[in-house]
């Protein structure tokens, strides 16, 4: 625990929470938030590997200062914790130290890649094996980025989804090429998706996704959509002279 | 990563392991399907499902295995998750779908869930 100059009480959160630091943290917070401080900080900076316990400790501590009328804010928030809290559509309810967040989220490696290096793309027949082949390629592409193993397989997975539905439901013509065009920077990566099939908005015809439901009525497909919104940040879709589909995704690597 | 075959081992009269292999997809997802399927018309009612080697699952991977739970824990049995990596547990959580997963650390800890449930 420290005090800054400006009357904010930092705590950090351990990434370890057995008992005894679960004890020792909570014993910290309390103590402080007896002496009414300007405000809270919650240094989460070990916190790499997000659990629901982390999310929990999190909880209680937001709900000790909105009793306790002292502001909380946490600090060092890292890729990790920002993405489970986007999740479980928790985020609004913490004020985040977001500069601090930009900069320590960068999933890129320490020297950035070359403007090439940033870039993939691929045209490809809306065959199996084809997409099978371009996932290689584009996983290969993002382990070149260094894009951290969580946010590789969400983008992944989209990637996928995203042109197994263009070929399952798009009508596209089987010597049609589809077109997928990535670009990457410090902030975001932007998947473009290309094709000749039908007009379809993704945007308009997400389906209603209830876990339990999904589970009581033995729900084996219909999860592509759900999965493609849940892992990106935004969607924009296009009707380009009535014969093309243009498709951007757009994942923020801190969001 | 095209190791997308799945493998299947009894290890005790009312259990077996189902190995997905790396990818679980469009291409094997009926695969699991039949996998646990034939599993559960010869009798056996807990399926463990094994991740050590998964990579990569899309959402008929997700679908192949959601939909067969129901099924199991209707006839007194489950499917049991293990050697689930964070990344695709975190596929699970996306779908809000972890909490009604049985999940194990690994093949031994998922026998002794099973056999909890007996």
């Amino acid at each position: 625990m420290s005090i800054r100059a400006d009357n904010l009480t930092v705590v950090t959160v351990p990434r370890d929470l057995s008992e005894q630091s679960l004890a020792d943290f909570e014993q910290a917070v309390n103590t402080l938030l007896q002496r009414l401080p300007g405000g809270l900080e919650l240094d989460c900076s070990e916190l790499g590997l997000v659990s629901s316990s982390h999310v929990n400790v999190l909880w209680t501590v937001r709900e000790k200062c909105l009793e306790a009328r002292v502001p909380l804010r946490l600090c060092h928030v890292t890729p990790g914790l920002i993405r489970i809290l986007r999740i479980l559509d928790l985020i609004e309810f913490f004020q985040l130290d977001t500069d601090l967040a930009e900069d320590k989220s960068l999933p890129l490696g320490q020297t950035p890649p070359a403007e090439d290096d940033r870039r993939f793309e691929i045209d490809l027949k809306p065959k199996s094996e084809e997409i099978l082949d371009s996932l290689n390629r584009f996983r290969q592409f993002l382990k070149d980025l260094k894009v951290d193993p969580m946010c590789a397989l969400e983008l992944e997975i989209v990637f996928y989804e995203t042109l197994t539905n263009i070929r399952a439901h798009g009508h596209v013509d089987a010597a049609d090429l589809i077109k997928v065009r990535v670009e990457a920077d410090d902030t975001a990566i932007e998947l473009t998706f290309i094709d000749g099939g039908r007009a379809f908005n993704p945007a308009e015809n997400i389906p209603k996704h209830d876990a339990a439901q999904a589970v009581r009525s033995r729900q084996k497909h219909g999860f592509g959509l759900t999965m493609i919104v849940r892992m990106t940040d935004a969607m924009d879709y296009e009707r380009v002279d009535d014969k093309l589909n243009v498709l951007k995704l757009k994942k923020y690597w801190s969001r | 990563m095209n190791e997308s075959v799945v493998s299947r081992t009894d290890i005790s009269p009312d259990t077996t392991v189902i190995d997905p292999g790396q990818q679980l997809d469009n291409n094997n997802a009926h695969e699991m399907v039949d996998a646990i399927g034939r599993a559960q018309a010869e009798g056996y009612r807990y399926v463990i499902i094994d991740m050590k080697n998964l990579q990569f699952i899309s959402s008929s991977g997700v679908g192949s295995i959601l939909g067969s739970v129901e099924a199991l824990r209707e006839a007194g049995g489950d499917i049991v998750l293990c050697n689930i990596s964070e990344d695709i547990k975190n596929v699970f959580r996306v779908l809000d779908l972890l909490d009604f997963m049985t999940i194990a650390a690994d093949v031994d800890q998922a026998r002794e869930r099973c056999a909890g449930k007996r």
